[in-house]
């Protein structure tokens, strides 16, 4: 801090200070005389007083003092400046990072953090007057106002006074980098000026690289974190489930804030509901699961809700259910195998099954049966695997053991010699593994065994590929010889079968169970599939291609409740695109063509920006960074701060200080008089 | 006519009378007893003879009908002998110019008063005047011309300079030849140790003490005169003070100083009064008759 003086040739006027204590020595030296009886007495009883008295009679003249020192002092309009101000003539360039994440939504007080954060950042700018300055949102895809920083400050307030803060994380790596490139421009004095929530999930680990030259000012508009419920994930299992067939939906809500919670979540299945009471621990979560079955196959938009709280906007979670009306199979094997006959008798049973050939399927199909399995291109089929298609595989007698090692993804081959085929007159029997989820169903034993009857031929197969890490037995032999594995991936499962379906091998078809256990292992074993494909992130665009040029002009797309949403259409070589004009917002929008609902898209609130908890201390980011006094006082301080209205006020408090401990004193010894 | 003897006082004093405490000695037939045994008229009592007892004072009938040696004792009558000890120091001379009486105003009223009143019933008085030392010492009498002397004595009074009760104590002890009532008059701006420790002889000998501590009320509560130089009546040393900030404390101390006279007093059996200028000095003597 440094003192300058407006006025220095006033610097005189200090000598005022001394009229009061010429007044007291004055007005000392001739007082009336009075002869009194007794001094002595009275000189000792003023020793034992003059403690008391005299710091009164000082006080009063320390008061008179220091008003007229006051007061001679604002007349020379001292200014108070900061060690860190430009000097005069030097150009100063500050960039403002205001953070506009979905956490400065949160309201402190009067208004939100956004609001006082641009209130702060509009204060900073009128009382710094920087010579260039430029404005870049921390947001999802963080933007400046200016190309480069200029000098139309009025326009930065402007811009500062409409903003909006947006329901999206804020990538801080960005913004940071953004601003840091157009400080690297800049001449003179530069300073970056950041104004966040410090929201700990998104600063914690965030330790950006800033040059020596540039003047960090942070401003913490966060002090505390309002209580907050929040729905954190919404899980559709499965996520294509075909109609008819059960869907569960999982719904995991978040408490943060330090007290138990009990509250209220609502499924809303387009327009179908449920709820449930969940109990919320302090800062923890709890999950709920809603069971519905999809009628018909259509988009089935899915909406959970708690109840509302101060923080709304997490309140509630969508996701977007593609129910399928069947699932297809595709059959890599003979035509005239015994197999496939069964397998499309079995799809004209099950309404939800339809048997296509690989290559004619339009889409990719949900599984594919490869019977019988030489090991001939053994990447290409996990490849399929890898790419969402249930893969089952009967190997042949002539599959070697290195075919399979590709196939299941092994780090060694197989234990033991390559499969060889053996019979057995008597056939031997199949016991199910309770538990995988394909055998739930037969669990109980209500149903019997689902592999019953004997099986008499089968591929000798290691028992070690049962215990390989990761593979889920669903069957074995009683001689603990695999029946059916399953061997998940990334995408969907490769199933291991070694089960005859030729009458001529096995008596199982003929069972009442058996098409039950084929179409639970089916279904089960179907691709996982995800219903990330509906999700949108928030600040993204949502986008719409269509190769039918009769839907020119006629699609639309609704935001949250129904609210139209602007687009722009333009031509690409795909076809037409229809992308809107504002980033998409939380919520469920839908896609329509000429007012019917053809597609979903479903924008959830960012998970990390639930926790409003900020940081402890505004981050440091490897510098001593100017965080302690208020933004405005740093600008005002870098300005150059007028102390005369301070100086003024205080000649006038020490004043008024004195002139009723002055009254007090006489008003005490008149009511004792 | 005299200046600190009114008709109107002495009417009212006629009918003073100097109660059981005022059982001093004299050595004229006066109307208080002493108990100092005597050969007067008046039986007191008998008392069984001791060795040493003087043989004329026996009562040989007494004997004669029992066989043991009593004697007769008498009460004595004896006259008052009043000193009066008056603080003529320049203190005493407060308030200057003031339509109040100064407090030697007020005391030489007193005096003329008394010394009217002893002499009336026949009594002794004498007059001291002190300051630093003794002034003028009128010797106990008890007839017009000394009355006389006395009230010329006290109109011709000015304040001296300082005091020094103890002095003039010490001093007065030889002069005063018989014990009898000791009135001191003054301000007793003086150490009480050192005045008690002056007073010891005179309490030894058996002499009544009335101590009349006869202050201003100028004095009791400082007056608030704004910032002021004060001069001091007697050493003319001065002290610029506002009363108004000593006003309490001045009147704490006050009360401290009176209350540990009166602790002296009482511990000597000695009577003590605080009186104002302004209050009547009839209570001084309903002191003296209780």
């Amino acid at each position: 801090m440094s003192l300058l003086l407006q006025h220095p040739a006033l610097f005189g006027l200090l000598a005022l200070a001394c009229l009061p204590v010429l007044v007291h020595l004055l007005s000392r030296a001739r007082p009336p005389a009075y002869r009194f009886s007794n001094i002595d007495f009275l000189r000792r009883v003023m020793r034992r007083t003059a403690r008391i008295r005299r710091p009164k009679d000082w006080l009063l003249l320390a008061l008179r003092t220091v008003a007229l020192l006051a007061l001679a002092a604002a007349f020379i309009s001292p200014f108070l400046v900061s060690k860190d101000a430009a000097l005069p003539g030097e150009k100063t360039t500050v960039i403002l990072l205001v953070d506009r994440s979905a956490s400065m939504v949160a309201r402190e007080g009067a208004g939100s953090r956004f609001e006082t954060a641009c209130a702060k950042a509009t204060r900073y700018l009128e009382a710094s007057r920087p010579s260039a300055a430029n404005l870049i949102w921390i947001d999802a895809e963080p933007d400046a106002a200016f190309l480069e920083p200029g000098p139309n400050l009025d326009f930065l307030t402007d811009l500062l006074k409409q903003a909006e803060p947006r329901p999206e994380p804020g990538a801080l790596a960005a913004a940071f980098d953004l601003a840091l490139r157009q400080l690297a421009q800049a001449s003179g004095r530069r300073e970056l000026v950041i104004l966040s929530d410090f929201q700990a999930t998104a600063w914690r680990n965030f330790a950006p690289k800033l040059p020596p030259n540039v003047t960090v000012r942070t401003e913490r508009i966060a002090s505390s974190a309002p209580p907050n419920l929040a729905v954190t994930s919404l899980i559709p299992q499965p996520t294509e489930p075909v109609s008819g067939q059960d869907l569960t939906v999982l719904a995991r809500v978040r408490n943060f804030s330090a007290d138990p919670v009990r509250t209220q979540l609502t499924l809303d299945a387009d327009g179908a509901r449920q709820s449930q009471a969940i109990d919320l621990p302090a800062w923890g979560e709890a999950e709920a699961a809603f069971t519905l079955r999809p009628a018909s196959a259509a988009p089935l938009p899915l909406t959970v809700r708690t109840e509302a709280d101060a923080f709304p906007m997490d309140d509630s979670r969508h996701a977007v259910v593609r129910v399928r009306d069947s699932l297809q199979l595709a059959l890599d094997l003979p035509a005239d195998a015994p197999e496939a006959r069964l397998l499309g008798k079995i799809a004209d049973v099950l309404p939800w099954l339809e048997i296509s050939a690989p290559s004619a399927a339009t889409r990719p199909p949900d599984l594919r049966f490869v019977s019988p399995w030489n090991g001939e291109n053994p990447a290409a089929l996990r490849k399929s695997a890898l790419s969402g298609c249930t893969l089952i595989v009967r190997p042949a007698a002539s599959c070697p053991t290195a075919a399979l090692q590709t196939l299941l993804g092994l780090p060694s081959a197989p234990e033991g010699a390559n499969p060889t085929l053996e019979t057995s007159p008597t056939g031997w029997p199949v016991a199910p593994e309770e538990s995988h989820s394909a055998i739930h169903l037969f669990r109980t034993g209500d149903f019997g065994n689902p592999f019953a009857g004997t099986f008499r031929e089968r591929l000798r197969l290691a028992r070690s590929l049962s215990e390989i890490a990761g593979a889920r037995p669903i069957a074995s032999y009683a001689d603990g010889t695999p029946a059916l594995i399953e061997f998940p991936t990334s995408a969907a499962p490769i199933l291991l079968w070694n089960l005859p379906l030729d009458p001529a091998k096995t008596d199982w078809p003929t069972q009442g169970v058996f098409l039950p256990a084929i179409a639970e292992i089916l279904l089960r074993t179907r691709p996982l599939g995800s219903a990330d494909s509906s999700q949108v992130l928030p600040g993204s665009p949502l986008v719409w291609t269509s190769a039918d040029s009769s839907h020119n002009g006629a699609v639309t797309l609704l935001g949250p409740e129904n609210k139209p949403v602007g687009l722009t259409e333009s031509t690409t070589p795909d076809g037409t695109l229809w992308q809107a004009r504002q980033p998409a917002t939380p919520g469920l929008h839908r896609w329509q063509i000429s007012g019917q609902t053809i597609d979903f898209v479903a924008v959830n609130f960012p998970e990390s920006e639930s926790d409003l908890r900020p940081l402890a201390e505004s981050p440091a980011f490897g510098k001593k960074v100017s965080g302690t006094d208020s933004l405005a006082r740093q600008a005002a301080l870098s300005q150059g701060l007028p102390l005369w209205p301070w100086l003024a006020a205080a000649a006038l408090a020490f004043l008024a200080l004195e002139s009723l401990i002055h009254s007090r004193t006489h008003k005490d010894a008149r009511l004792k008089t | 006519m005299y200046k600190f003897l009114d008709p109107a006082d002495i009417r009212r004093l006629k009918n003073y009378e100097f109660g059981a405490k005022a059982m001093v000695e004299g050595y004229l037939s006066g109307r208080h007893r002493s108990r100092q045994r005597g050969s007067s008229i008046e039986f007191h009592e008998f008392r069984q003879y001791t060795p040493g007892d003087d043989l004329a004072r026996v009562d040989w009938r007494v004997f004669a009908r029992n066989d043991k040696l009593f004697l007769r004792t008498f009460e004595q009558e004896t006259n008052l002998e009043c000193h009066v000890f008056l603080d003529c120091s320049a203190s005493m001379g407060f308030p200057e110019r003031s339509a109040r009486l100064s407090k030697l105003e007020y005391a030489s009223f007193f005096a003329a008063a008394l010394a009217w009143w002893v002499i009336s019933k026949n009594d002794r008085v004498s007059l001291t005047l002190f300051d630093h030392g003794i002034r003028k010492f009128l010797p106990p009498g008890s007839t017009r011309k000394h009355l006389h002397e006395i009230l010329s004595t006290l109109e011709h009074n000015t304040p001296g300079s300082g005091t020094s009760i103890a002095e003039t104590l010490a001093r007065a002890l030889p002069l005063l030849k018989r014990k009898g009532t000791l009135v001191i008059l003054s301000d007793f701006f003086e150490d009480p140790a050192t005045l008690f420790k002056a007073l010891n002889p005179y309490i030894h000998r058996g002499f009544r003490i009335h101590l009349f501590h006869i202050l201003d009320p100028g004095e009791i509560q400082l007056e608030d005169r704004g910032l002021s130089r004060f001069i001091d009546m007697e050493s003319d040393a001065n002290l610029t003070v506002h009363p108004h900030a000593l006003r309490e404390s001045w009147h704490r101390e006050i009360l401290d100083h009176t209350r540990s006279l009166r602790a002296l007093a009482a511990a000597r059996h000695a009577d003590y009064a605080l009186t104002a200028t302004t209050d009547p000095y009839f209570t001084l003597f309903d002191r003296m008759r209780d």
